[in-house]
């Protein structure tokens, strides 16, 4: 009996996300998608937000929700680098997700920012998930022994997000292509002596 | 004639007034930066108003492209006046370090205008990656004569490896600011010159 609220809450904040989702594909994060998302799960703006304590957590949360969905589609159970590539593939017909990630991510680099713990974990977490890619590829023997893994992970994750950026501006940038390239780089130096 | 004096006089005065109102903002935010509580901080430096502050930029874009632009020319002439090579580009990078305001600038001003098709400030952000491209294009190749990259690389694509990891770097470095961004350039740039001479033996075989 008690549950009944609190799941009916969490029910609610679902299938808000999903929505959400939905919504700031297409058109990113701007007033507009605040009031598409609440007609759309049938609550007002200020219903809407009843479910969040703040617009910051909101979009944290669609892209939490993106991640999961992401990992899912692309990347589970054993992630390869291959499933990373397919994960940059599909954003480019999420051009609203990039804009948020982009630009939110950007934002919330201040330690004051609400939603800076969110991308600290964010980070680990995707530093972690390319490593083991990494390593699994070194136990394959498709990469070399000679790789310094948290430095390619860096640089694959640092080259993704300024890939986003500049596919913002052009969006003939090819980004799987442009991290393949350094996916060779990467493979290359690995087999170095 | 005394019309025209004047009227230079108090161009030229305008112009000075500009420029130590970039050098101001040069200082307020590489100590501080973001985009927010910016132009006050600005003002109160220089003494003056917002009001009289924004008399000298006709907007907040023109602004934030004016402090940006003044960075770029500072850092170009510490750092890449010589035909240095690589390592400019990666001198300017380590010394972004002492300059966390500006690195804040840029990240949140650049996803600003990427994310807005119409943004006024999308012109000056082409031209800037044109001109960054252009001068990394003249790396690549400095590299390739001296033989520490092989011939078969394509300039222009190493050149865009460098800046999209240049400017993801710059946003996990303000997040965790043990990302050491220079080394991690470096790296790069050497697994980009590895893999140019794989292609190169794959060239010739």
């Amino acid at each position: 009996m008690k549950r009944g609220p609190y799941a009916k809450g969490a029910a609610k904040r679902e299938e808000i996300l999903s929505v959400a989702l939905e919504v700031v594909a297409v058109k990113g994060c701007r007033k507009a998608s605040n009031r598409e998302i609440a007609e759309r799960v049938g609550l007002t703006q200020a219903g809407l937000m009843h479910h969040f304590a703040s617009r910051e957590e909101l979009y944290q949360e669609v892209l939490r929700a993106r991640d999961i969905r992401d990992h899912e589609m692309f990347f589970a159970p054993d992630p390869t680098i291959e499933g990373f590539f397919a994960v940059i593939a599909h954003n480019a017909e999420v051009p609203g997700l990039v804009r948020l990630y982009v630009e939110f991510s950007a934002e919330a680099s201040i330690p004051e920012h609400p939603a800076h713990a969110f991308f600290l974990e964010r980070y680990a977490w995707l530093r972690d998930g390319l490593s083991g890619v990494i390593h699994r590829a070194q136990d394959s023997g498709t990469i070399g022994p000679a790789v310094d893994v948290s430095a390619a992970v860096d640089l694959l994750v640092a080259a993704a997000d300024g890939l986003q950026l500049q596919w913002l501006n052009d969006h003939a940038v090819d980004m799987v292509a442009r991290l393949r390239r350094l996916w060779e780089g990467i493979v290359a130096v690995s087999h170095a002596a | 004639m005394t019309e025209q004096t004047r009227a230079r006089g108090s161009y030229a005065k305008g112009v000075l007034r500009r420029s130590e109102i970039l050098d101001a903002a040069l200082e307020v935010i590489s100590e501080c930066g973001g985009r927010g509580a910016l132009i006050g901080d600005i003002a109160r430096r220089v003494g003056l108003t917002q009001a009289g502050l924004m008399h000298h930029f006709r907007s907040r874009d023109e602004l934030f492209c004016a402090i940006i632009q003044a960075r770029d020319e500072h850092d170009e002439e510490l750092f890449a006046r010589a035909p240095v090579g690589i390592a400019g580009f990666i001198a300017v990078i380590e010394h972004n370090q002492q300059v966390p305001g500006l690195v804040q600038l840029f990240a949140e001003y650049s996803a600003e205008v990427a994310g807005d098709p119409r943004h006024p400030s999308r012109a000056f952000f082409r031209q800037r990656y044109a001109a960054l491209r252009e001068a990394l294009i003249g790396d690549v190749r400095i590299a390739q004569e001296s033989g520490e990259m092989g011939s078969a690389a394509c300039a222009p694509d190493i050149a865009e490896q460098m800046i999209v990891a240049a400017d993801g770097l710059q946003v996990q470095w303000l997040l965790d600011r043990e990302v050491d961004m220079a080394g991690r350039l470096r790296q790069l740039w050497r697994a980009l010159c590895a893999a140019s001479f794989d292609e190169d033996r794959g060239a010739n075989t």
